[in-house]
């Protein structure tokens, strides 16, 4: 593969998130491809010498010489492969661990209280209707988020091959 | 392109169902995990052997769903129609 076929899975990725709502996903990816990675680089260090030479033409190299080899954090620039991976990695945190939340805490608050039926959210905004969260409807996003993460696997397959 | 388009047409076709209804912005992510972080304490009551009952701000003792905020507001309002929940330990 190529940075142009990185670049274009990327997109489209970014593409579907945003036609499902999941704008703000590539929203934070993009931010974090902004700022960088911070890798240790190993640099030249100079000291100043303590006894410059008096006689020399170049003053930079008379000041100064040679010192030890030092490592000194640096940021890079994330490469089109890196970023379709951090991508693939946020929907995967999004979609599938926040799935596997939901299904875990309702198993284990069903199971402990009976005629519990689920969670719900309100806003105070007035006319929103709370959003729900119930046994039916954590077990078929599981369900699907299983397929999405086999899916997003087969990618990463495919970006590492 | 390597990565075959019918594998992001699989991802298109699965995300949606994927999601909940309404998870679509990072503050719906984050009533998950206070959802979570409240079974969190529910189960370290029962490790320590208390004994949990669960009651509304109208005084109906163990409401049959748990009502959560997105954001603070006034909690006791007899104008709300949201019963939030309250936990009783002993």
């Amino acid at each position: 593969m190529n940075e142009l076929d990185y670049q274009e899975a990327y997109d489209t990725l970014v593409e579907i998130l945003n036609n499902n709502g999941l704008g703000w996903v590539a929203s934070q990816v993009d931010e974090h491809i902004r700022i960088g990675k911070t890798i240790q680089k190993e640099i030249e260090t100079l000291k100043e010498d303590r006894y410059p030479q008096l006689f020399s033409d170049d003053v930079y190299q008379s000041r100064f010489r040679k010192g030890a080899r030092d490592t000194f954090p640096v940021v890079e620039e994330y490469q089109p492969r890196e970023r379709l991976e951090l991508l693939v990695d946020a929907i995967e945190k999004v979609v599938l661990d926040t799935a596997q939340i939901e299904s875990e805490v309702l198993d284990y608050v069903g199971k402990n209280w009976n005629n519990w039926e689920g969670f719900q959210f309100f806003t105070d905004e007035p006319g929103t209707e709370p959003r729900r969260l119930t046994s039916d409807i954590s077990k078929s996003r599981l369900e699907y988020s299983r397929n999405l993460g086999q899916f997003l696997d087969a990618v990463r397959k495919e970006v590492s091959s | 392109m390597t990565i075959s388009r019918e594998l992001l047409q699989q991802i298109g076709a699965t995300l949606g169902s994927a999601i909940s209804p309404s998870l679509s912005s990072s503050s719906d992510t984050s009533d998950i995990f206070e959802a979570y972080v409240f079974s969190c304490i529910l189960q370290a009551a029962q490790v320590e052997g208390a004994s949990i009952t669960f009651s509304d701000v109208h005084g109906n003792l163990n409401p049959s769903v748990f009502v959560f905020r997105t954001s603070p507001g006034y909690i006791f309002n007899n104008s709300t129609v949201h019963a939030c929940y309250n936990q009783l330990y002993e």
